[in-house]
């Protein structure tokens, strides 16, 4: 009998015998076959289990029932495919069957425990001697880790071929052990060429020691991660790869090769140099811009920021920091001055909204609290799928445009006041102009009566004067008295009224006017201006002058009267009392009434031109504005004390003036005048008179006490002649004024004039 | 011709207004030394009345039709300066002030004054004084 062998199931005795299966059945062959790892078991003709070792049952995960149990032990049997396999079809119940060996075929045997494995069994009939069929003996060779293995293996096997990447294995030597598609595809090598060949194949000369490197790693048992490097391809082309090389490692653990898996990078590394560049160049090119321009990422750390940008804040964020967050700026506020906190910035906004802002005004202050006007454009940044990736803002300092929209703005505020101001002189002036033609009017109206009354009254006059001188009863005289004054108050009215009518401005520089001579030639047309029963008082001081030509002075006190009328005229009666007195360099001159007053509103702009409590029919509203104005050119000003019930009383006060009287007690100075023409000299010698001053006769020559000589201008020769023949020479020599040839009246009293107030500057006159 | 005859002085009158003419006359005759020559009722004729009777004071009113009195005015001082004329008038305005002082006038007396400044003028001039009535004056000084 040939004792079966147990190494493998392969080598189990081809051809039983009946001896074996005697052996087999006999206790040491039980013995020997419950040894063997391998799990095996015997079946009788009928098929039903005769023997199991040890390692069958623990693959059963079961014990059968010996003589019981047919086919096999196994708690169920399923086909590789899955589908369940009857016990009397598994390859043990074949080989009974059909009397022979079943090789190949695989089962998945479940334990009771659902547990599966997939096994190879070997079913052997058993023979007797003579040949006949007794049983069989099958082992089940458990496959189930190594089909995994395998499985994995072709698996990995795929990804290997299938991978774009090199997936080259190869000998601590550097001898090439495999070499995969995409190695071939990257290098150009076809695994025939270069397995079994060194791995220097493929390193370009220079960098041969890398490989002795990569090498000393592996041996290391130290993997090399991602290192990029160049390689050559078969046909010459240096590649940018990027290397992983990890030790390859026998069952025991023994490092016995690297495996490498290379990917070219060659484009990607071409794509990230153009990209870089391109990045270089708009970097370049927005460091250049005028304006400031960041990037921030979809949680707005700020990823980018040119120098522009970096000048207009006065500082240098961190870049991809948490605390640097939506804007670069010290601290933003609205154009109103409201702050405004980063994550509100409309950077902020776009960002989380992916909304775009164009041309909003922000005001941005540095970390030195200067503070700039910003102009802001955002756009979000979006992938292809439309995910907010960050934005960009570009900001430019437009504080001088905003300044200069705000002075335009200011100017145009200013030119609409200056075109409403200038509109409303317009008017005032259309005004004045009408009112002006209306005294020109009144002007032309009153020089005519002023010649017509003059005409009219001197036969009147004169008639009376002789009517007067007759022998005339009493009754007579005293008409002839009343006539004799009514004709004298129509003459007073006829000055009156023409200085009314005269053009205030034209006096230029007005000669100072004496209150009392003023109101002797006024009174008759201010009196006018009062209804009859309206008692009209004046208490003037005596020698008090005002810097005001009589026609202004009599225009204004003229329409207060007028005023004042007006307001006395419902009741019927009153008084309106004019009364001055001097203060230092002011003459307060008051118009006062005893009328019903004035309510706060009319008082407060009652000198506002064209206000106006009348109709429009009698009133032009510019009396009050008028008077201002007047006393406003003299150098004066105009207060009103009213309230209701109370009257209303105007204050003008007018800067003072010498009297143009003279007075009796100033000493008086001297002038001597030496003209050929006696008309002349008379005109002169009256002037002088007038002006306060002695002339004194030719006669009276060489007499060097004089103040003021005034001469023909010689025709020949010089002035100095002249204080030769007139003997005038001396510690006080006088002043000299030379009249020319033919003068003309207004250019000799303009000269007078002047040397009069030359004459009043000098210390003393001539004694 | 007795003694106050021979201080008798003549006076011209031009005025087209007879009742001022008339009133004028009237005054004159009661003024001792004062002699009425007679009138005119416009300027036309002044300077051959004048050159002809030389009166000592020409009355001269301005508004009046016929030829400029300015230009009369001139050319009469300049022909006749012994015949000095006094402007009175209505009128008192700056400009007819020194146009007739310019044109030869000794004096200027406004009629809305009273009659008495015309002879208080009168006698100035006829003593070789320049005469402006109080009005004349107050235009001359605004």
């Amino acid at each position: 009998m040939t004792k079966p062998t147990t190494d493998t199931p392969d080598r189990l005795p081809r051809v039983p015998t009946r001896e074996d299966a005697a052996w087999a059945e006999g206790a040491a062959g039980a013995r020997l076959l419950g040894a063997i790892p391998a799990a095996v078991y015997t079946c009788d003709m009928a098929g039903r289990v005769t023997f199991f070792n040890e390692a069958a049952a623990e693959l059963w995960g079961r014990r059968p029932l010996l003589g019981q149990d047919l086919w096999c032990g196994s708690w169920k049997i399923f086909t590789v495919d899955g589908a369940p396999l009857p016990h009397d079809q598994c390859p043990m119940a074949v080989a009974l069957k059909e009397g022979r060996s079943v090789r190949g075929e695989e089962i998945i045997v479940e334990r009771p425990d659902g547990v599966r494995r997939r096994i190879r069994p070997h079913p052997e009939p058993l023979r007797d001697e003579s040949g006949a069929l007794v049983g069989a003996l099958n082992m089940l060779v458990d496959v189930t880790e190594q089909r995994r293995l395998e499985e994995a293996q072709a698996r990995l096997a795929a990804i290997v071929d299938s991978s774009d990447d090199a997936i080259i294995s190869k000998t601590l030597e550097g001898r090439i052990t495999s070499w995969n598609a995409g190695a071939q595809r990257i290098f150009g090598y076809t695994p025939e060429e270069v397995i079994g060949r060194s791995i220097t194949i493929i390193i370009p000369s220079d960098r041969l020691t890398e490989e002795q490197t990569i090498l000393q790693h592996i041996r290391r048992g130290e993997r090399v991660d991602h290192y990029e490097t160049i390689r050559v391809a078969k046909d010459g082309t240096l590649l940018n790869i990027s290397v992983t090389v990890s030790p390859v490692r026998d069952h025991t653990g023994r490092i016995i090769g690297a495996s490498k898996v290379a990917r070219d990078v060659t484009r990607r590394k071409a794509a990230e140099e153009a990209l870089r560049t391109s990045e270089e160049r708009l970097r370049a090119i927005l460091s250049l811009l005028p304006a400031g321009v960041y990037a921030c990422d979809a949680e707005g750390r700020i990823t980018f920021y040119n120098r522009r940008a970096a000048a207009l804040w006065g500082r240098e964020p961190a870049l991809h920091d948490d605390q640097e967050r939506f804007c670069g700026g010290f601290k933003v506020y609205t154009p109103e001055g409201a702050y405004i906190a980063p994550a509100h910035t409309p950077m902020a906004v776009a960002i989380r909204e992916g909304r775009s802002f164009r041309d909003v005004e922000a005001v941005c202050e540095r970390p030195d609290g200067t503070r700039f006007d910003a102009s802001v454009n955002i756009d979000p940044v979006l992938d292809t799928d439309g995910r907010i990736l960050g934005a960009i803002n570009v900001f430019q300092d437009v504080t001088e445009q905003v300044r200069a929209r705000r002075a335009l703005h200011d100017h145009h505020a200013i030119l609409q006041q200056a075109i409403a101001e200038r509109t409303r002189e317009l008017e005032d002036t259309h005004r004045r102009l009408r009112l002006s033609e209306r005294m020109a009017s009144l002007g032309t109206l009153s020089a005519g009566l002023g010649h017509d009354f003059g005409n009219l009254l001197l036969p009147v006059r004169v008639s009376l004067d002789a009517l007067a001188a007759a022998d005339l009863p009493e009754s007579a005289r005293q008409d002839v008295e009343r006539i004799r004054t009514s004709t004298e108050y129509l003459q007073q009215l006829a000055v009156g009224l023409r200085m009314l009518s005269l053009d205030p401005k034209r006096a230029g520089n007005p000669a100072p006017t004496d209150l009392r001579e003023w109101w002797s030639e006024a009174h008759a047309i201010i009196r006018n201006a009062l209804p009859p029963a309206v008692e009209l008082e004046a208490d003037l001081p005596d020698r008090c002058s005002v810097a005001m030509s009589r026609p202004a002075l009599t225009q204004a006190v003229f329409n207060l009267c007028q005023n004042a009328g007006d307001a006395l005229r419902a009741r019927g009666r009153g008084r309106v009392r004019i009364t001055a007195r001097r203060e230092g360099d002011r003459v307060h001159l008051t118009v006062a009434d005893d009328g019903p007053g004035m309510p706060p509103e009319v008082r407060d702009h009652c000198m506002e031109p064209f206000f106006t409590t009348k109709t429009r029919a009698i009133s032009t509203g510019l009396g009050l504005a008028l008077v201002a104005g007047l006393v406003r050119e003299a150098g004066g000003g105009i207060q009103l004390q009213t309230a209701p019930g109370q009257g209303a009383a105007f204050t003008l006060t007018l800067p003072a003036a010498e009297s143009p009287i003279p007075d009796p007690d100033q000493p008086r100075r001297r002038a001597l005048v030496e003209v050929s023409d006696p008309r002349i000299r008379a005109l002169i010698t009256s002037e002088l008179g007038y002006l306060a001053l002695d002339v004194v006769p030719e006669s009276a020559l060489p007499d060097p006490r004089v103040d003021l000589a005034v001469l023909d201008r010689p025709p020949n020769g010089t002035l100095a002649r002249h204080y030769l023949l007139l003997g005038i020479e001396g510690d006080h020599p006088p002043h000299v004024t030379a009249i020319g040839h033919k003068p003309r009246p207004g250019a000799i009293r303009r000269a007078l004039r002047s040397a009069v107030e030359q004459l009043a500057a000098a210390p003393e006159p001539a004694r | 011709m007795n003694a106050q005859e021979m201080s008798e002085y003549t006076v011209l009158c031009v005025d087209d207004n007879p009742h001022v003419s008339d009133a004028l006359r009237s005054m004159l005759h009661r003024t001792p030394n004062l002699r009425w020559i007679g009138t005119l009722p416009d300027a036309t004729d002044l300077l051959e009345r004048v050159e002809s009777e030389r009166p000592d004071i020409v009355i001269l009113d301005l508004d009046m039709p016929g030829p400029d009195p300015f230009e009369v005015l001139a050319t009469l001082s300049e022909r006749c300066p012994d015949s000095k004329t006094i402007v009175f008038t209505g009128h008192v305005r700056r400009d007819y002030i020194d146009r007739a002082v310019e044109a030869g006038a000794w004096g200027y007396v406004s009629k809305n004054e009273a009659e008495d400044r015309l002879f208080e003028a009168i006698g100035q001039v006829l003593d070789g004084r320049f005469a402006f009535s109080p009005e004349v004056r107050a235009t001359l000084d605004t």
